[in-house]
């Protein structure tokens, strides 16, 4: 699996929901705090109960989210995004995150995504939307 | 007396547990490892020869180096504890076999013993120190790793001391069993460590210690792209080499010496023995108690002159002298200045060391750099060992300017790493591109050109985007050829992209453009000939007969462009004609003065300020920017009112750009005191255009603590950048007033509660707590102004954190780029210290024990520059109603400030 450039990098959070908005200078200065790591199959990206560091995005690939009992909660694809919750709760992470494929997930660390939320407004109001759409009353 | 005790080692009360765990691991460790060395090397200048010592340095620096792989490997694949515990007990089963043979001794098992002492020497060092930073940041380093490194010597001195006293009676089969028993300690030791004690958190996660699978490649890119762990390592090497080097001289002096000695194996443990216990003491005393206070009293700068002058020194005498006080030195040298302080000097400037990297470059300097030295000495010593001491020498000499070198790097390299955990936004992708090399830009064109097929309009228009940005006219035919099967509305976001590019005019762009009008939407074919008709590639007469106003403009720009008196004659009259239309039209031909930067149409534009839309004001203050001229001196006083009255930051910033035009040095004082936040680099650009006539003003207006820290620090950074000697001539008396400031209402804030327990003084608390960060904001970034310190937002930022790294790093950048006397007394009030610390810091240094009274605080908050802290200071006073509260109170009404003349009727209600 090819790892990513920096403009890649930049372009595939254009993708992103929440920085969709963003203008190109503004990509490559979060792409430059984007981590990237290649995880295999069945690999462990975190565990239940461990401190929260770091929200990750999926380039290639997918992640299953469990919970407690280890039962699958969710099933996340490409372009989407995970882990951010329990970083804005500040709580230890409520689920782990494993790779159902080979994947490349790109991460960006909990002091980098509170610079770029306190930065950047128009990535929060993008949070708060995401957020809001999963509100049902 | 705990507390005593702790003071004087510099510790602070949560951190002593983890602390005194971290020392008996050491005690043990070292006493375990520092057995084997002494008596090994006894036994090897016995049994062996010092002959035998280069062949036996270039043995270790190759077992090293290749052991050094493998320790990487399982730091890979475990944590710098599971490896240091790995490393523990294969030592501790090593040497339950090792007193085993010793039964039977040879002279493989005695060279064995030796390779082995140095192996296991240094592989503790390295995985010791690195177990030790996953609990600790610089400024931690700065007051304990002296204390560590005393621990390290303690069982240095514990093992020479168990020599002298035990070898004779007891022999080398027990003393060897006493090193594993050590052994068997520390890795109890370190399992209660790894259970009890919190690592401290640190995003930028080491690319050693990282999941994901990184090459090696990507790794030593990282290093090889800082400069200051180059010259680190180069240093290192530089020092394993002069530690070869001196020991390699001090045992052939000491084989010379005692040859004539009976029992010289004995005479030679017991004489490195002695030697080694006092080198200890030395090390104790100078790691718990006066390295710290060094580095504090003179920064690591300078410490770090201290191991290379002193070899500089020791081979010079050499030369002349060979008695056994030099070779006492020498040892001295060796075991003590290069194992105690520049030891801390090393795990003090690892810091420096990207993050990422920091671990991987612990263990390669340990036990790869430090080998390929020890190799590298050892084939020297072989040619040239009868030139040791001028080899020495040269090598002195290479160590001090090293030392230079890496002095110079530091502050740099402490300041990248504290980027690296902030993002930087104002890089654009232009300042980025500057520094790429050509096989890059190769590379992102390559990566940029694979969007443009891309279904996704949001991908391609930021493809283009980037495209265009690179400024290569090459590339123009690509992006065009990838326009034909795009919307229109795709079209329309490329017109307005390659307005702010130079390739507007291109005549391949105009061409296009042209195409495109022919047989599109209405839309289009608007903004298709707006686009052409501003570069004058369309002919006024072809619109006359066309009543459509949205052709107007069109024709204002083709006239504009086929210039003759009668067609500007009549532009006026259309753009005339634009102003008395309704909002949209008003719009376009604001648009076209701006663009055409028709100052006739001035005045009328300035009335457009108070046109009932806000699209039309924003669109005219845009306007007037553009327009205004010197001519214009006359609206003055009107763009300052207007300035003060207006609450839109756009508008505001648009009419100080025209003030920046008019540059009229009278007015500094009221353009400052009405600047907002966000129109800060437009005051700053209008101002430095006034140039040295401003001075007086701004030192005024910084020098005068009535005035909001805002506009004071606005003033402070325009006059460093004025007149930079001004602002350093009054930079201390202003900032040790500020300092003081700051640690009333930090104390204040703190002990408030405290004192007055059955008052509700929340707000206050909060109000003097803000107050206090906003001093701190401010003395930063005067001292940021007034230095080279670009990034004090990111200081303030890191500061705040609570990251220990960050906040360490940006201590340690602030120290380097102030007086030392300004931190001295501003470091106790950032440092992460209990209250207590900070109290006896003031204490010491203002010399009288800090107190207040509530009259006295809202005194001061009631003359506060802050409206904020009056308003508190008023709401308190009326909250606790003390005598004359009334008074008080009545003394606002009637204020220039509106909300506070109101704030003052409603609490008299």
């Amino acid at each position: 699996m090819k790892q990513l450039s920096l403009i890649e990098i930049s372009f595939f959070l254009k993708k992103i929901s929440i920085f969709e908005e963003l203008d190109l200078d503004f990509l490559l200065s979060i792409a430059d705090k984007i981590s990237q790591d290649i995880y295999d199959k069945d690999e462990k990206i975190f565990i239940i109960d461990q401190n929260p560091l770091k929200m990750y995005f999926i380039n290639e690939g997918s992640v299953g989210l469990y919970d407690r009992k280890n039962n699958l909660i969710k099933t996340l694809f490409k372009e989407n995004f995970f882990a951010e919750e329990d970083i804005f709760k500040n709580s230890l992470r409520s689920y782990s995150a494993i790779c159902l494929k080979d994947s490349l997930l790109l991460s960006i660390p909990k002091e980098a995504l509170f610079a770029i939320i306190s930065e950047i407004p128009s990535v929060a109001i993008s949070f708060l939307k995401n957020y809001a759409k999963r509100i049902y009353f | 007396m705990k507390k005593r005790f702790q003071k004087a080692l510099g510790i602070y009360p949560k951190e002593s547990q983890t602390l005194f765990r971290f020392v008996r691991l050491a005690i043990f460790w070292s006493s375990s490892c520092n057995i084997l060395f002494i008596l090994s090397t006894s036994l090897f200048i016995e049994h062996v020869g010092a002959k035998f010592i280069p062949l036996s340095y270039m043995i270790i620096a190759i077992i090293l180096i290749f052991s050094s792989i493998i320790l990487i490997y399982l730091l890979r694949i475990s944590s710098p504890y599971k490896v240091f515990s790995k490393v523990a007990y294969f030592a501790a089963i090593s040497l339950i076999i090792l007193a085993i043979l010793l039964s039977k001794p040879s002279f493989y098992l005695y060279f064995s013993m030796q390779v082995l002492a140095y192996v296991f020497l240094e592989f503790f060092i390295a995985n010791f120190w690195n177990f030790l930073d996953q609990y600790h940041d610089l400024q931690d380093a700065k007051r304990t790793y002296g204390i560590y490194n005393t621990a390290y010597f303690l069982g240095f001195m514990l093992s020479g001391t168990l020599i002298n006293q035990t070898y004779e009676k007891l022999g080398k089969i027990f003393l060897i069993s006493i090193a594993a028993l050590f052994m068997i300690l520390s890795i109890i030791e370190s399992k209660k460590i790894h259970k009890k004690a919190k690592p401290i958190e640190e995003d930028m996660v080491d690319l050693l210690f990282s999941k994901g699978k990184r090459g090696l490649k990507s790794i030593l890119r990282q290093f090889i792209k800082s400069p200051f762990s180059v010259f680190l390592i180069i240093s290192s090497i530089i020092v394993e080499l002069i530690r070869n080097t001196t020991e390699f001289s001090y045992f052939k002096g000491l084989e010379n010496i005692f040859k004539i000695h009976p029992n010289s194996d004995r005479a030679i443990a017991e004489f490195l023995g002695k030697c080694n216990a006092f080198v200890a003491a030395f090390s104790i005393i100078i790691g718990i108690f006066f390295y710290r206070r060094f580095v504090k009293r003179f920064g690591i700068k300078k410490i770090l002159f201290i191991p290379p002058i002193i070899f500089l020194s020791l081979y010079s005498g050499w030369f002349f002298y060979h008695s056994l006080f030099i070779i006492v030195i020498a040892i001295f040298s060796d075991k003590g200045v290069l194992d105690t302080i520049d030891e801390n000097n090393f795990n003090i400037l690892i810091s420096g060391v990207p993050s990422k990297i920091k671990g991987i470059v612990r263990i390669i300097n340990n036990s790869f750099f430090e080998s390929v030295g020890m190799l590298f000495s050892s084939i020297l010593l072989l040619f040239l060992s009868s030139n040791n001491i001028m080899f020495g020498f040269v090598l002195s000499i290479g160590f001090l300017s090293i030392t230079f070198l890496v002095k110079y790097l530091f502050p740099k390299a402490i300041l990248k790493n504290l980027k690296e955990t902030s993002i930087c936004f104002q890089k654009s992708f232009k300042d980025r591109i500057k520094k790429i090399s050509k096989k890059e830009l190769k590379e992102l064109k390559e990566d940029i050109f694979a969007y443009l097929d891309t279904k996704e309009e949001k991908i391609k228009l930021l493809a283009i985007e980037s495209l265009l940005k690179l400024e290569d006219k090459k590339l123009l035919l690509p992006i065009i050829h990838s326009l034909k099967k795009s919307s229109e509305n795709f079209k329309k976001k490329f017109l307005e992209l390659l307005e702010k590019t130079p390739f507007s005019y291109e005549p391949l762009i105009i061409e296009t453009v042209k195409e495109w009008i022919k047989n599109s939407s209405y839309d289009l074919v608007i903004k298709g000939k707006l686009y052409l008709a501003k570069r004058g590639f369309i002919d006024p007469k072809d619109l006359f007969q066309n009543n459509d106003p949205f052709f107007l403009s069109i024709m204002i720009y083709a006239l504009k462009r086929f210039e003759s008196p009668e067609n500007l004659k009549l532009a006026k009259e259309k753009i005339e004609e634009l102003l008395s239309k309704k909002e949209t039209f008003i719009l376009s031909a604001l648009e076209i003065i701006a663009f055409e930067k028709e100052k006739d149409f001035f005045e009328k534009v300035w009335n457009l300020l108070d046109y009932p839309s806000k699209n039309v004001q924003r669109k005219a203050a845009y306007t007037l920017s553009k327009i205004t001229s010197k001519d214009h001196l006359a609206f003055l006083e009107k763009i300052l009112k207007k300035i003060k009255n207006s609450s839109d930051s756009f508008i505001r910033i648009h009419l100080l750009q025209s003030l920046e035009k008019i540059c009229y040095p009278k007015i500094i004082k009221e353009i400052i005191l009405s600047t907002n936040s966000q129109e800060i680099r437009h005051t700053e650009n209008l101002i430095l255009k006034m140039g040295k006539k401003a001075i007086p003003s701004l030192l005024f207006i910084l020098k005068n603590q009535k005035y909001q820290e805002r506009h004071r620090l606005l003033c402070g950074k325009i006059l460093s950048r004025i007149h930079l000697e001004t602002l350093t001539v009054h930079l201390k008396e202003i900032l040790e007033n500020e300092i003081k400031s700051a640690y009333f209402y930090y104390f204040s804030g703190t002990l408030l509660q405290k004192k007055y327990p059955m008052e509700d003084l929340n707000l206050l608390k909060k109000a003097l707590l803000t107050s206090y960060k906003s001093k701190i904001s401010f003395i930063i970034h005067l001292i940021g102004a007034s230095s080279s310190l670009e990034d004090t937002d990111l200081l303030i930022h890191s500061l705040r954190n609570d990251q220990e790294i960050a906040h360490a790093h940006a201590m340690e950048t602030l120290e380097q780029n102030c007086s030392f006397k300004i931190f001295q007394k501003i470091s106790p009030l950032l440092d992460q210290i209990s209250l207590e610390y900070k109290m006896e810091a003031y204490e010491k240094i203002y010399g009288k024990k800090f107190n207040f009274t509530l009259n006295n605080l809202l005194n001061i908050l009631e003359n506060s520059s802050s409206l904020f802290n009056r308003i508190v200071a008023i709401n308190v006073l009326a909250k606790l109603k003390p005598p004359n509260w009334k008074k008080f109170v009545k003394k606002y009404i009637g204020s220039k400030n509106e909300i506070f003349n109101q704030y003052a009727r409603e609490f008299l209600k």
